[in-house]
């Protein structure tokens, strides 16, 4: 058996290797839609591995989650930083978890259009950087050090919304998530 | 069906993994646990091995009713890892539950980590290769208490604990004119960074009171406290710039004998981080699905149909084909025995062949 911390690392490694991964790609697919990059092999190799690596990150995620909760001092969020993780690593995994939902349901050819691509580059990138930033801030918790000092990131900053402002920020994010997912049924049940 | 219900399977297995991990190397905060943590601090406290370490206690002053008394504790021993979390507890039985001083009738007033704990957490000193701790407690009534110290560990992934031989106390009742700290007195355990500090002093019978206070490895200094009110005398410490640890006692001087109170611990340290719990996690799902929404939609809006061409896909081409058959003039103007109209535009042509070879 091995102890929290250790299975910590190891899927926090994956989970940052994969986002890595999926947002390397991304960049890539963008620059071969724009023909900055000219390859057509590219185009299809990128947009694969991409949304694999970005599935693979999201499957990995939930582990380092509860081990490293498991393994964190005491309980509760004890210092900003944890705050900060929990914000960033949410924002990120919803922003994942919608290219992923995008691309399964209308196929390679969100990818094909220049406002739906953007889109979902920016989705994906996005997902890979605030993933990044919230491995970033673990290691600034748990070394006092971190590659992405360099930046002087804010981490004892946080910014907390009154419960009235979340409860509304929910609530429309379930009213428009819901909304979509019906119009993507309601699209899919069309098409056939 | 099965293999949905495979790959949950394995999933719930793999998140379940860290859960039965043996320790917690992270430790999990001081706090008031009985002799086994109630399974916290160790994940299953059933596969501890016995601790290798040495643990030395003593105690300072004597037990009087409402008095404070102070246990001094040092572990150490080879087995020790400089780099994971070492957890001191303060016990009053061996038997892994009810085991806490407040169990047995005496109270916290401070710890050496600045709490009012009976475990506490810290990392082993490099420089004398061990750990110490310390806790001022008073008895709240006349009873003899057995006193241990037990040691909880890591090391090469394996949980280890350790306790120490049994001290036993007599609680005696207070003499008469004893110069003494009112039974209620709770001392400050904790105090903010910057901040100058006046340390109020409550007893009875005290006529005068001397104070020693000193901070890790600086020298003792002495003051002369203040009586603000009948049974009530202050001090002033220097405001810390970092956070440091500063122990005083007093010195309470009476018709009876001289008394000197065990040391008292007061921690600077930056103020707490608190926040509400109920509201990170709140906000946190909020930003998840808000953003789920949000490039749901947004795609959703941007998005339009383009009508590909499938490569494979050949049934209407096929079917044009078989449209455009022409089948062959019907012999004599009738079908030929046994056929269909339909067998007849598809294979009339090899029928119309097969005649004219016969001829």
């Amino acid at each position: 058996m091995i102890s929290s911390a250790t299975f910590h690392v190891i899927t926090t490694e994956l989970v940052v290797g994969s986002f890595a991964m999926a947002g390397l790609c991304f960049l890539l697919h963008g620059l071969c839609r724009y023909e900055i990059i000219k390859s057509n092999n590219l185009i299809q190799v990128t947009d694969n591995v991409a949304h694999f690596a970005l599935l693979f990150g999201i499957l990995a995620t939930p582990f380092a989650i509860f081990s490293g909760i498991s393994a964190s001092p005491g309980s509760g969020f004890s210092t900003p930083i944890l705050v900060n993780k929990m914000f960033l690593s949410m924002t990120g995994f919803g922003l994942a978890i919608s290219a992923l939902i995008v691309r399964w349901k209308f196929g390679s050819s969100i990818l094909k259009q220049r406002k739906t691509m953007l889109i979902q580059i920016f989705s994906g990138m996005s997902a890979s950087g605030l993933m990044l930033l919230t491995a970033s801030a673990g290691g600034t918790f748990s070394r006092g050090e971190s590659l992405l000092d360099i930046f002087s990131l804010p981490y004892e900053s946080i910014l907390l919304m009154p419960i009235a402002i979340s409860s509304l920020l929910l609530l429309s994010g379930i009213a428009s998530t819901l909304t979509a997912i019906l119009r993507m049924v309601k699209r899919s049940s069309i098409q056939h | 069906m099965f293999r949905r219900f495979r790959v949950l399977l394995v999933f719930c297995i793999l998140l379940s993994v860290s859960t039965f991990s043996q320790a917690n190397p992270g430790g999990v905060g001081d706090g008031i646990f009985d002799m086994q943590c109630g399974g916290a601090c160790h994940g299953d406290s059933s596969l501890n091995q016995t601790s290798s370490a040495l643990i030395e206690f003593q105690i300072e002053g004597t037990p009087y009713l409402e008095q404070p008394i102070s246990i001094n504790a040092v572990a150490s021993g080879s087995q020790l890892s400089i780099y994971d979390k070492i957890g001191l507890f303060l016990l009053t039985d061996t038997t892994g539950h009810s085991d806490t001083p407040r169990d047995a009738g005496w109270e916290v007033l401070s710890d050496s980590n600045g709490g009012t704990n009976n475990y506490l957490e810290g990392n082993i000193d490099v420089e004398t290769n061990n750990i110490s701790a310390s806790w001022t407690i008073k008895p709240t009534e006349l009873t003899t208490t057995m006193f241990y110290v037990s040691i909880h560990h890591g090391g090469d992934d394996v949980p280890y604990f350790g306790i120490s031989q049994g001290f036993e106390l007599e609680v005696l009742p207070i003499p008469e004119n004893l110069p003494r700290l009112a039974a209620d007195f709770t001392p400050q355990t904790s105090r903010d960074l910057g901040e100058e500090t006046i340390v109020k002093v409550e007893t009875e019978e005290v006529s005068s009171v001397l104070i020693e206070w000193k901070i890790e490895g600086s020298t003792t200094t002495t003051v002369i406290a203040n009586s603000s009110e009948i049974g009530t005398w202050q001090f002033n410490v220097p405001a810390s710039n970092q956070p440091s640890i500063l122990q005083w006692r007093a010195i309470l001087d009476g018709e009876g004998p001289s008394q000197t109170t065990p040391w008292f611990t007061l921690v600077a340290q930056e103020p707490p981080f608190e926040v509400d719990e109920a509201a990170v996690y709140l906000q946190s799902f909020a930003l998840f699905i808000f953003v789920i929404g949000i490039v749901l939609t947004l795609q959703i809006r941007y998005f339009k149909e383009i009508n590909e061409e499938k490569q494979w896909e050949q049934t209407e081409t096929i079917i044009e084909q078989n449209s455009s058959n022409n089948p062959p003039p019907l012999p004599n103007g009738q079908l030929p025995p046994g056929w269909t109209m339909e067998q007849w535009e598809w294979y009339g042509h090899e029928y119309i062949n097969e005649q004219e070879a016969v001829q």
